[in-house]
């Protein structure tokens, strides 16, 4: 007996008109009519202003039992939650960003190296800046390829990860790779970069393969040969069913 | 210094209470219409467009603000699974609290087969004058000391008058105890949605959000 | 008595007489549920020489004390039933995911059986414990998104359906069933359905499933979502670098494919942001699976509305999109699916296609054509073979040579040859309609190939991919994991439909950690290094084995294969290992008996005989074979001529080598205790898994190996 006779779902309001008291109904109903009328929304904040309080016998504040103390926090820990909140969102903090803030930087970063609650975080060189991460929220292998984008040579950020990629897996990486995440290179740049690592001696193990979809790879021959690089590529792009 | 942290403290609660206090004049309302700050959007996990086009939702809840994205909800009725598993000790959908299964199919002209994706998980609004509350014969419908409706297992005779009553037909009669239970806001749903469909933003991120906006 | 897990009912269901009656599921508990259930209720109740659309042949539906209980990607369902189509017509399984299995399950059902056939078209309707047979006429001859949605509309709210498109009702043996947005079970069941008048079936349940230990099942399924489960097909690096994350798969064979910057621009109020999906944040593990992306890369986006999936699964692997560019031709622009139609509708046009709007979109266009034509129609492509068959027959010039003149001509080939995709339509619409000699490729590649006269030669050919002389293709076989992939490839009867190494081989994981988890527990040189194998050994066989019994244990259960086993993590504390001891713990958290792996494997065992020994008969009677290695076992001829610049065994090839193959079958029948000269199960074997009434068949038959 129960089913079929819902009635609409929170997104959309009855009417209500038995319940005197309920009055937030109608207020809210006036105060989109009023906004219609007006043709501009009101900040969220604004607009709980303008309505009624309502009763709310619950939560007799003065009997909640307030917690004590938060810890103090030292400087060195403040500054490693500021990284800390940096590398979850996937970013790397600058040593330049840092100084920017005028402190006693150094004293500051030995403190944080003394701080066993502080660990987490490491430092990583990049061709002209040093950087800081949590090793918690972020991955050292990421944090690799962080500071590769940072240094914006995008020449050796390609070599670099072609050949870390046929070491580690191993795989031939596809030119479109690097317009993923993190990289978003535009192909303009790719092909620049290209251009680049051939006329380069110290890239001269990077090979190109096109697969029969007209897919370019990269491969170090290093770690493999053109062949078996053209087998793995072949197997990606050709995939279960043919090519995608 | 240890009591002015306690005063500190203090003032923190009293003002998250005020925020509280004010999004309860519009728990279980669309937000469409109205403009939202930068950072409470972050908070909220939404865009403006989404606010817009009536997609979000806010519940007021004793620890934070509830916010329903119907944009992100995929129907993979999660929710209900953990809200069955904690509240009732099996898994199942019609007993649910929060409820999902019945916009899924088809609700209302949408629905998986209505060619649209629209759906989206429905709860109790925990009104301030309970529909349900006022309707029970036996007063097995109480309020806890944060405003949270509750039915007495052992008061309630199963005679579906709460169900009827509730505009939104949330409390539910078990076909097998023969006892109607609702929600009681124990946040296993939030902890079940796989895409931040459901999602709780505690209190006192709100009021830093309000802070914020305030100061801009 | 109160079941934990098992509802403990099973509904059976006579179509001739209308009989309505239910029987105690716990007499079949040896078998578990699903496909268990499914192969012991045909074997006692259909004499395996009977025709798949005899008034005799019966669907058994069945689902398994793991389904709807809660435990992660538990949505399927299993339908078993003797095949319409295949060399030996014998035992095949159709699996179907969406939301109904729960609604079954908390109506209070492990399995329904469908059997007699009904005089007029029926369907079964499901309300808890009212069950009815109902009138079908006002929807048959409608395709299955219509169907659905008059049967949802028409029953009430909470109600869930499946149905059969015009496909099974036209007895053609490519057929399916479809339930809510293009979830389908295939394998010809639709024209079972169709033969008995069964236009499909309606649920509702306001039950439960029956836990015995909540707590404990909840902390499971919290540990597997925190820290064993990946992105699609439990893929377990994301597939573009994340912070979080040591590894990424640079190239696309990897199916997490959320990440930041993609995600879903027709989402209600605009763009979705798939983000960044660590380990162990729960509320983001639906961004994980971008299956748009992966199979069509960044134009997906475009179309994107939402994701979706099965009931309970946090891996939301059906893209939904609303292709708008197909409104221009007419066709309805709302699809979703996850596998083939979504996949490999390109394959109906021999002389390719073109973009539409946008540079790339020509796939995903035809496809979303495609992809609603075949589910609205109920039509099955058996894996791509039906699309391969078409697209073969036309350039080889035997469809002109097939076909009258006549016929050939009334076929609108400019459609095809512009790449309209009003193309993909009609000729789904023929088959599935059965009109005209050109719908002889509904019957499926083996009746095909006997009906046109194609000979063997036709099934050695590399593109058409079969992987037996049966008729259905390779699922995820050698190019995955060479001997190992082809020994489980050839068991069924049907696509094999194991996905446990194609998740680990194309997981975008390092190898050397792989190849460790996988050596630890079946021995070293159980797992070659990508695109470089080696001649068979012993760990091969094992982890053959394991694969093959592990996906009836999913069949049976009832657990998703394209998620489990967990094999591996995406967590580095892990050492990016999963926990093969999951199914068992969920079996004890939900039946509160005590199950430990070798449980599991023992039932997946008795189950896999079950399949070999309803084979084996099945071959006897309809072939006259008593040897199912030479018979049903037989692998093509393009499996081992393929790649002619490769030998076998040379580092970048899947070709492989004749007698490795042979040696492989002896050691994965040893393993399976099946005697190696007919790969027929000995007496000792069915006598350990309890099976020794099947022992005493064969005897009869005079197929027990002595």
């Amino acid at each position: 007996m129960l089913f079929g006779r819902r009635k609409k779902g929170f997104t959309k309001i009855e009417e209500v008109t038995e319940f005197s008291q309920e009055v937030n109904e109608d207020q809210l109903r006036a105060a989109e009519e009023d906004l219609k009328e007006r043709k501009e929304k009101p900040d969220l904040f604004d607009y709980l202003d303008t309505l009624d309080d309502i009763e709310d016998q619950y939560i007799p504040l003065e009997e909640a039992e307030v917690e004590e103390i938060e810890v103090e926090m030292t400087e060195a820990q403040l500054l490693a939650n500021f990284i800390r909140v940096r590398s979850q969102g996937a970013t790397l903090t600058s040593q330049s960003l840092l100084e920017k803030d005028g402190q006693d930087l150094k004293e500051l970063l030995n403190s944080l190296k003394d701080d066993k609650s502080c660990q987490d975080i490491v430092l990583i060189k990049g061709a002209k800046e040093v950087y800081y991460y949590s090793n918690e929220f972020m991955s050292d292998n990421y944090a690799k390829i962080a500071v590769l984008v940072e240094d914006k040579d995008i020449p050796k950020t390609i070599v670099e990860m072609v050949r870390w990629n046929g070491k580690t897996y191993p795989c031939a990486t596809p030119l479109y790779y690097f317009s993923n995440s993190p990289y978003f290179y535009t192909k303009a740049q790719i092909q620049r970069a290209l251009e680049r690592i051939r006329q380069n001696e110290e890239y001269s193990d990077i090979g190109e393969l096109t697969t029969g979809n007209d897919v370019r790879y990269l491969y170090s021959t290093i770690h493999m040969s053109e062949k078996y690089a053209r087998a793995l590529a072949e197997g990606v792009e050709y995939g279960e069913y043919g090519y995608r | 210094m240890c009591e002015n942290k306690s005063q500190n403290k203090l003032d923190q609660m009293l003002s998250q209470e005020m925020t509280r206090r004010k999004f309860m004049k519009i728990s279980g309302k669309s937000l469409a219409g109205l403009t939202v700050s930068a950072s409470l959007l972050s908070l909220m996990g939404c865009t403006q467009e989404q606010v817009d086009s009536d997609a979000i939702t806010v519940w007021t809840m004793p620890t934070g603000l509830l916010v329903v994205n119907q944009a992100k909800c995929t129907g993979c009725q999660r929710c209900e699974i953990n809200c069955t598993l904690v509240n009732d000790g099996e898994a199942s959908s019609h007993i649910s609290r929060v409820k999902v299964t019945r916009n899924l199919m088809d609700n209302d002209g949408h629905g998986t087969y209505q060619d649209d994706w629209v759906y989206f998980p429905d709860t109790c609004r925990q009104c301030d004058q309970p529909w349900c509350g006022e309707a029970c014969p036996v007063e097995a419908i109480y309020a806890d000391e944060n405003g949270v409706k509750h039915i007495d297992q052992e008061k309630c005779v199963g005679c579906g008058a709460c169900v009827g009553a509730c505009p939104w037909h949330m409390p539910t009669l078990n076909p097998e105890t023969k006892k109607s239970s609702k929600c009681i806001l124990c946040g296993s749903c939030i902890e079940g949605c796989v895409t931040g469909a459901l999602a709780m933003v505690p209190w006192d991120a709100v009021t830093a959000a309000e802070q914020k906006t305030r100061k801009q | 008595m109160t079941t934990y897990g098992w509802s403990g009912k099973i509904l059976r269901v006579n179509f001739a007489n209308n009989a309505i009656t239910t029987e105690d599921t716990m007499k079949y508990k040896d078998y578990i549920g699903g496909m268990g259930i499914g192969y012991k209720i045909i074997y006692d109740e259909v004499p395996l020489d009977t025709h798949a659309y005899d008034e005799a042949s019966k669907v058994v539906l069945a689902m398994g004390p793991l389904t709807g209980s809660g435990v992660p990607c538990s949505g399927r369902i299993n339908m078993s039933f003797l095949s319409s189509w295949t060399k030996g017509y014998s035992i095949v399984d159709a699996h179907m995911g969406g939301h109904i299995a729960h609604a079954i399950k908390y109506a209070g059902y492990d399995a329904i059986i469908f059997e007699g056939k009904s005089s007029k078209p029926v369907y079964l309707k499901i309300d808890d414990d009212k069950v009815s047979i109902e009138d079908a006429s006002h929807i048959w001859g409608k395709g299955t998104f219509e169907a659905n949605r008059i049967l949802v509309e028409e029953n009430g709210e909470s109600f869930d359906a499946a149905t059969i498109g015009q496909a099974g009702e036209n007895l053609v043996n490519m057929s399916c069933m479809i339930t809510s947005v293009g979830n389908s079970g295939g394998a010809g069941v639709g024209a079972i359905f169709g033969s008995k008048n069964v236009k499909g079936f309606v649920a509702r349940g306001t039950g439960s499933v029956k836990i015995a230990d909540p707590k404990a099942l909840k902390e499971a399924s919290d540990y597997m979502l925190r820290e064993l489960v990946g992105g699609n097909n439990n893929h377990n690096v994301p597939a573009v670098p994340q912070s979080w994350a040591e590894y990424s798969a640079p190239s696309g064979s990897n199916r997490w494919s959320g990440a930041p910057g993609r995600g879903w621009q027709k989402a209600e109020g605009g763009f979705v942001d798939m983000g960044e999906q660590p380990v162990g944040d729960i509320d983001k593990i639906g961004y994980r699976a971008h299956k748009g992306y992966f199979d069509h890369g960044e134009i997906a986006d475009k179309y994107m509305v939402k994701v979706g999936g099965c009931s309970s699964c946090p891996i939301r692997c059906y893209a939904q999109y609303d292709i708008d560019p197909l409104a221009d031709y007419d066709l309805p622009t709302k699809v979703s699916n996850t596998c083939m139609p979504i996949i490999y509708q390109a394959a109906w046009y021999p002389e390719g296609i073109k973009d539409f709007v946008d540079e790339g979109d020509a796939n995903i266009v035809i496809c979303g054509a495609g992809a609603r034509a075949v589910d609205d129609y109920g039509l099955w492509d058996n894996y791509g073979n039906i699309q391969r068959d078409f697209n073969y027959c036309y350039k080889s010039g035997i469809l002109k040579e097939k076909l009258s003149t006549e016929e050939y001509n009334s076929i609108p080939w400019d459609l095809m040859i512009e790449g309209d995709p009003r193309w993909v339509v009609e000729i789904v619409r023929r088959i599935s309609m059965n009109e005209g000699e050109i719908a002889k490729i509904g019957l499926g590649t083996y009746l095909l190939v006997k009906e046109w006269d194609l000979g063997q030669e036709y099934l050695d050919v590399e593109y058409l991919q079969n992987v037996t002389y049966n008729g259905y293709p390779k699922h995820h076989s050698a190019e995955d994991v060479w001997q190992t992939g082809l020994l489980y490839n050839i068991m069924y009867n049907r696509d094999c439909m194991i996905h446990h190494m194609t998740n680990v081989i194309q997981s975008g994981s390092p190898y050397e950690i792989y190849r460790k988890i996988l050596e630890d527990e079946f021995g070293e040189g159980a797992v070659d290094k990508p695109k470089h194998y080696t001649p068979m050994n012993r760990s091969k066989a094992k982890l053959a084995k394991w694969a093959f019994l592990g996906k009836q244990w999913h069949d049976m259960a009832t657990l998703c294969n394209w998620m489990y086993p967990m094999t591996l993590s995406p967590s580095k504390e892990r050492g990016y290992k999963g926990d093969h001891n999951l199914d068992a713990m969920y079996m004890a958290a939900v039946t509160g008996e005590n199950w430990s792996r070798e449980d599991v494997d023992l039932a997946s065992e008795r189950v896999s005989n079950m399949l070999r020994v309803m084979t084996a008969i099945s071959f006897d009677i309809h072939e006259g074979s008593k040897n199912l290695r030479k018979d049903h076992d037989a692998i093509p001829a393009w499996v081992f001529d393929k790649e002619p610049d490769f030998k076998a065994f040379e580092a970048g090839t899947v070709k492989m080598d004749r007698d490795d193959m042979e040696i492989a079958k002896t050691m994965f029948y040893e393993e399976m205790g099946w005697d190696t000269e007919t790969g027929i199960p000995t007496r000792e074997t069915l006598e350990r898994l309890g099976l020794g009434y099947m022992a005493d068949d064969l005897e009869k038959r005079g197929l027990l190996p002595a």
